[in-house]
């Protein structure tokens, strides 16, 4: 038996724990060999020798006890199971609105930027003497208006608000055509971005449009 | 799982501190020894005890009960030893020698005994070589229970041993602690007829 041999058999028996000093074929080859005589010695004084573990704490299973019942119950209470879904909405939406709102910042001032061309071209240029021309003139601005809200929601981007001055029910009909059409010139530069919902503005918008009604206004 | 340890486990998780306390006192020797043999160090070896058996006692209610409890609570532990010794390895660059054991080589003369000799041709070796090697000569624990403690396969593990082996044989005959007559210490013994 060559020393490869011998060596694989002997860790064969150290793999299924059997003594090598037992087996008869290790024993004749050592026997006739000194240098395998040597290994079989040091194997079996490296596997039979035993290095001692120091003993362990009498105090370890107290301390496992102690660790684990404090583990056990809490000093305070734990968070409630069941708001744990109501937290993670509450946050979902807490951080889509941020979002939104940030998106909308920048269109918004792209609104200001450009306002709306079609608006103050008709309002800029109203013809004071003629209340049935102001009408149609009035009539062609809610029309645009509607076109404007119309695009608006559907890019469901910034929108504008236009608040309309109040009027005093006394008024005469003259001055109450000349106090709309001051308020008609007035829509461009009153035109204000809004950082609410494209709905919301569009609410606004035709609130602000003379002439609409509320069906116009649920229509949209 | 034995049908006392499963009784145990299901005592530990109705939460009875006299079963928790027996699981520890039957499982404490052997989780202690892997983890001293892995870190070399009496101290770390029971504080990473402790914190094994904490561990394994708050995931008792995920395990297996079809599985042996023994090799899941020996890998918890043998995790939590890797995780220091990486640890240490970050830290200190090089790993803790065993405990009692010289950096230096002594002489054979010096060496008080042969358990010395083992200890110190343990030392030199490679840090997988002498878990592998440990855990299945002096803790008596299976290739496949070492190969779960050490997260690796029943192969590497065997391959560990057999090179533990060899290394070690060859340092303790270039040592002198083996003659071609056998153990040397034995032979003086011997020779002096006693």
């Amino acid at each position: 038996m060559n020393r490869a041999a011998f060596e694989s058999r002997l860790q064969q028996l150290l793999d299924d724990r059997r003594p090598p000093s037992l087996d008869e074929e290790l024993l004749r080859a050592a026997d006739a060999d000194p240098e395998l005589k040597q290994l079989l010695a040091a194997y079996e004084l490296l596997t039979a020798m035993r290095i001692p573990t120091p003993p362990v704490s009498a105090e370890l299973t107290e301390r496992v006890l102690s660790e684990w019942k404090g583990a056990a119950t809490p000093a305070r209470p734990a968070f409630p199971a069941w708001m744990a879904p109501l937290a993670a909405v509450a946050a979902t939406l807490v951080l889509a609105t941020s979002i939104a709102f940030l998106a909308q910042g920048g269109r918004d001032e792209q609104m200001v930027a450009q306002p709306a061309p079609e608006a103050p071209t008709i309002a800029q240029t109203p013809n004071d003497s003629s209340a049935p021309r102001l009408d149609r003139l009035s009539r062609q601005a809610a029309a645009n208006y509607r076109a404007l809200a119309v695009d608006t929601e559907a890019s469901l981007s910034s929108a504008l608000s236009v608040v309309q001055p109040k009027r005093p029910a006394s008024e005469s009909s003259a001055a109450s055509t000349s106090a709309e059409s001051q308020w008609l010139r007035s829509v461009p530069d009153n035109l204000r971005p809004l950082s609410n919902s494209a709905s919301g503005a569009v609410y606004s918008l035709m609130r602000a449009v003379p002439g609409a009604t509320d069906d116009d206004q649920e229509g949209l | 799982m034995r049908d006392d340890e499963l009784e145990l486990v299901r005592r530990c998780l109705a939460g009875e501190q006299a079963a928790v306390a027996a699981l520890v006192d039957a499982f404490r020797g052997a989780v202690f020894g892997l983890c001293y043999r892995m870190l070399g160090h009496r101290q770390d070896a029971e504080d990473v005890t402790q914190e094994s058996f904490v561990r394994a006692l708050r995931s008792l209610a995920r395990f297996d009960i079809s599985r042996e409890f023994k090799p899941w609570l020996l890998a918890i532990a043998g995790n939590r030893c890797r995780t220091l010794l990486a640890t240490r390895k970050n830290r200190l660059g090089t790993p803790v020698p065993i405990e009692g054991i010289d950096d230096g080589l002594p002489d054979v003369q010096q060496a008080r005994n042969l358990t010395e000799e083992v200890e110190l041709a343990l030392s030199q070796l490679r840090e997988e070589y002498r878990q592998a090697f440990t855990l299945f000569h002096q803790e008596q624990l299976s290739y496949a229970e070492i190969g779960e403690a050490l997260g690796c396969p029943v192969g590497t593990v065997k391959t560990w041993v057999h090179r533990a082996r060899k290394e070690l044989a060859a340092a303790l005959i270039q040592r002198g602690v083996v003659g071609e007559r056998g153990v040397v210490g034995e032979q003086r013994h011997e020779s002096r007829g006693v």
